[in-house]
């Protein structure tokens, strides 16, 4: 039954679950605070999230924060007993329930996050995140909602707010993410937001037919989100919009993790550099 | 035959549409409102919005409608698209062009849905919650009872059941106004053709048709603000499932709505003068539109509490190839819609059994029940055992509906003239062509040199035969045997 | 010369058509056959038309005797 359940075809009435996985590497986000602070984006993000819970009624979001050494679940989270305890701040007159309930928790969850600095400091990898981890938490969660979703309404897609370089290391893990997500027709949108560009998230948006960019002007952070990743699946059928031209395919080899420009393909489909 | 209750998204539309410019201006001042007209905009007219919401500030950008159009692909279908987006947005007068050819959004919209986005502001739009909680406060499952209960009041009020009490006066001018029930010979109210349409919607639907008759009824009789009404509307459409709001924060015509708003089940208080109410599930669903996939998506997973209420919301209907009809439902009123079109067989504890015959479904259609209100009620209220099936309704059963209903049509009967007897073909084309150019030929014969005319064209098409033959008359009939009735035909009897 | 007659027109499938020919023996309906779908026919006899069609299409329709439920 589900794996006749149609994904490409996207209708008028479907509902969209953006999963949105933001990378919150602190020490790149220092890095880049003169142009766009990680506090600033987040500001940015969340009025971008409600704008996509504010296109329809029954649209979805889920947050993911993809830290070092570790990836989080930042909404929806399974039991958030903090944010009812204080009934007289559950309802806010001014903001729209489900916003509300959304920010508030996306809010709360990402301090947590950056109290925690036990992983951050037993983690030797600090240059990157866990986008691997990241990306396989939101292809096991949108799985999930399609599979309790009988009838096929709900369309996911993935959008990566990407500021770390990529990871050598990462790279076998990421590939098998993109295959999955090209296989459940899910796009992955990359935005990079900082640091040069990453391959990798390249080709993901390459193979699943998502969109990669580059954010030009940091203050326009939400303008530009706004024009360009917010487009449910339904409206991108009849939008021109810029993407990125060249996608470049190089891969790290399996064996010591580096970046090549020549690899050797085994009959299994591994990548060697053949280096002793 | 009458036409259907349109879906309500377009009624809704439709009604917003008609208002005058400083009324939707006014209406824009609340951010729940706008949120609530921006969900009913087609697609791609949310996306021009969204992206255009957010340009003030960085830099003030001109863009002409020639700007916008690169936005969208340069195919048939994507620009049609864009064009009744942008059509739609002037309508409401979200997005117009201004003398200079620039595209503007309406300022108040602008702000107050950037508020409502980024929680600025303080508008107290979506409902202000009590400051006290409240001491024993009414679960879901109860609202929902509620809800139902008073909604159905009204729906068995409609079809006559009795042991059903008289609905308050708001029930009765609108439906009396919306002519879904009329004074009979007795003085007493019946259903008409409208109302047996009306059951056969879906209740999301069937709340908003009766809140659009109420908003007539609000601006004529009861001398309310339609701003103050529709917004009051589109709050109630925002406000959360369970919680509680405070009266005090209404305005003295809110206050009165929500006595009525209360009495069809909207909205639920403790007593009359409470200082708190509980909008119910049929108000917090009233902007979502698709109401029937909504619960039957996401109820599976949260509102397995709900009970009765959900079982019907989600569908009840089982339709076997045999024509045989298993509804899984106690509701009487579900029963009496269904005996609309069905035969009922046998009535179980939790399930009927009945019926779809060539007679039942002829009665419904002489009530003026269309095949396909038939239909689309089976199709919306299916079990979710029949939605796993592709189609979901067995076609042999939709199509013998259909073919039901086209046998009580195998006339159809125009009034009309025919002409004929036209000497030549020559003739015979000029008049033919003349008249079809104007789409009043019903019916054409070039091998019998007839053609029928309607009765509104046929004044139409007799002056301008005269005509022809009065310029042949003075051409001093030289065209021998080309003229419509030449000279020495005399006139042509037009009788 | 041009000739004009006012009256209905009627769209109909060859059965219904053969009905009226039926009921155009006792009494003058039909004034003119156009083609296979359409007659030409006096309006004031189209309600009686209508009635008959109706009475005589419903006498011709058999019913199969669907599987009764079994008590009742």
């Amino acid at each position: 039954m589900n794996a006749l359940k149609d994904t490409a075809t996207v209708n008028e009435d479907d509902a969209n679950l953006l999963v949105l996985i933001i990378d919150t590497n602190p020490l790149i986000w220092t890095k880049s605070a003169k142009s766009l602070s990680l506090k600033e984006a987040l500001r940015h993000l969340l009025v971008f999230i409600n704008a996509h819970l504010a296109l329809k009624h029954d649209n979805e979001v889920a947050v993911i924060a993809s830290h070092i050494g570790v990836s989080k679940f930042l909404y929806p989270i399974p039991n958030p007993s903090r944010l009812s305890e204080n009934t007289d701040q559950a309802v806010d007159s001014n903001l729209y329930q489900r916003f509300k309930v959304v920010n508030d928790q996306v809010i709360s969850n990402m301090k947590d996050l950056f109290e925690d600095v036990s992983t951050l400091n037993s983690y030797p990898d600090k240059a990157s995140s866990m986008i691997a981890g990241a990306l396989s938490m939101a292809l096991c969660y949108t799985n999930r909602i399609m599979r309790a979703d009988e009838i096929g309404h709900i369309k996911p897609r993935i959008l990566i707010i990407s500021i770390s370089p990529d990871s050598p290391y990462q790279y076998i893990s990421i590939m098998n993410c993109i295959f999955s997500a090209q296989k459940l027709g899910i796009p992955i949108d990359v935005c990079k937001v900082h640091s040069e560009e990453t391959v990798f998230l390249k080709q993901a948006a390459h193979l699943t037919g998502g969109r990669y960019l580059k954010l030009q002007i940091p203050q326009g952070f939400l303008q530009f989100l706004m024009i360009t990743f917010l487009p449910d699946r339904f409206t991108r059928n009849y939008q021109c919009l810029p993407g990125e031209e060249k996608v470049d395919f190089s891969a790290s080899c399996f064996c010591h993790k580096k970046m090549i420009d020549i690899g050797f393909l085994s009959s299994i489909r591994t990548v060697f550099n053949l280096q002793i | 035959m009458p036409t259907a209750v349109t879906h309500f998204k377009t009624n809704i539309y439709e009604c917003l549409e008609a208002l005058p410019k400083p009324t939707l201006d006014q209406l824009y001042k609340e951010p729940a409102t706008c949120l609530a007209i921006f969900r009913l905009l087609p697609p791609l007219a949310r996306q021009l919005v969204m992206s255009l919401l957010f340009t003030q500030p960085i830099s003030p950008v001109n863009l002409t409608q020639s700007d916008l159009r690169l936005w969208v692909k340069n195919e048939e279908e994507a620009l049609a698209k864009f064009h009744e987006a942008l059509d739609k947005l002037s309508k409401l007068s979200i997005m117009t062009t201004d003398s200079s050819g620039y595209i503007q959004i309406n300022s108040s919209f602008r702000e107050r849905f950037q508020d409502c986005l980024t929680g600025g502001g303080d508008h107290q739009s979506f409902g202000v919650s009590c400051e006290r909680p409240a001491k024993d406060k009414p679960d879901i499952a109860f609202l929902d009872r509620h809800a139902m209960k008073q909604w159905e009041e009204i729906l068995h009020f409609m079809v006559g059941t009795e042991s059903t009490r008289q609905p308050s006066a708001a029930v009765l001018k609108v439906v009396t106004r919306a002519k879904l029930m009329k004074e009979g010979k007795d003085k007493q109210l019946m259903i008409t053709n409208k109302g047996f349409q009306f059951l056969l919607q879906d209740v999301n639907t069937q709340v908003w048709a009766f809140l659009i008759q109420y908003l007539d009824i609000a601006d004529e009789l009861l001398h309310m603000n339609v701003v103050e009404v529709l917004n009051f509307f589109f709050m109630l459409g925002s406000l959360e499932l369970g919680m509680d709001y405070s009266v005090e924060a209404l305005t003295p015509t809110q206050k009165q709505l929500l006595d009525d708003l209360a009495n069809f089940g909207l909205a639920y208080r403790r007593k009359k003068g409470s200082s708190r109410y509980y909008p119910t599930r049929l108000a917090t669903t009233l902007t979502s539109g698709n109401s029937a996939v909504v619960s039957s998506a996401v109820s599976s997973s949260t509102s397995t509490t709900t009970g009765d209420d959900g079982a019907t919301e989600q569908g009840f209907i089982i339709v076997e190839t045999n024509y045989k009809l298993y509804a899984y439902t106690e509701s009487k009123l579900q029963i009496s819609v269904l005996r609309l079109f069905c035969e009922l067989q046998t009535r179980f504890a939790n399930m009927v059994y009945a019926l779809i015959t060539r007679d039942s479904v002829r009665k419904a259609l002489k009530h003026g029940i269309t095949a396909n209100q038939i239909i689309s009620y089976l199709t919306s209220h299916a079990h979710p055992q029949m939605k796993k099936q592709t189609p979901l309704l067995p076609p042999t059963v939709v199509d013998q509906i259909r073919l039901w209903e086209m046998e009580r049509n195998r006339l159809v009967a125009t009034e009309c003239h025919l002409y004929k007897e036209f000497r030549n073909q020559g003739d015979y084309e000029m008049v033919l062509r003349h008249a079809t150019n104007l789409g009043f030929v019903i019916w054409s014969n070039a091998k019998k040199r007839m053609f029928s005319v309607t009765e509104e064209g046929h004044e139409h098409v007799r002056n301008y035969i005269k005509k022809k033959i009065a310029q042949r008359k003075t051409n001093g009939g030289g065209e021998a045997g080309s003229g419509i009735g030449t000279p020495n035909n005399g006139s042509p009897s037009v009788r | 010369m041009v000739k004009v007659l006012k009256g209905v027109i009627i769209k109909c499938d060859s059965t219904v058509k053969q009905v009226i020919y039926k009921l155009n023996e006792r009494k003058q309906i039909i004034i003119e056959d156009l083609d296979d779908t359409h007659l030409f026919i006096n309006e004031k006899e189209l309600e009686e038309v209508k009635i008959e069609v109706e009475k005589l299409l419903e006498e011709n329709t058999y019913k199969t005797d669907l599987p009764p439920p079994s008590d009742k």
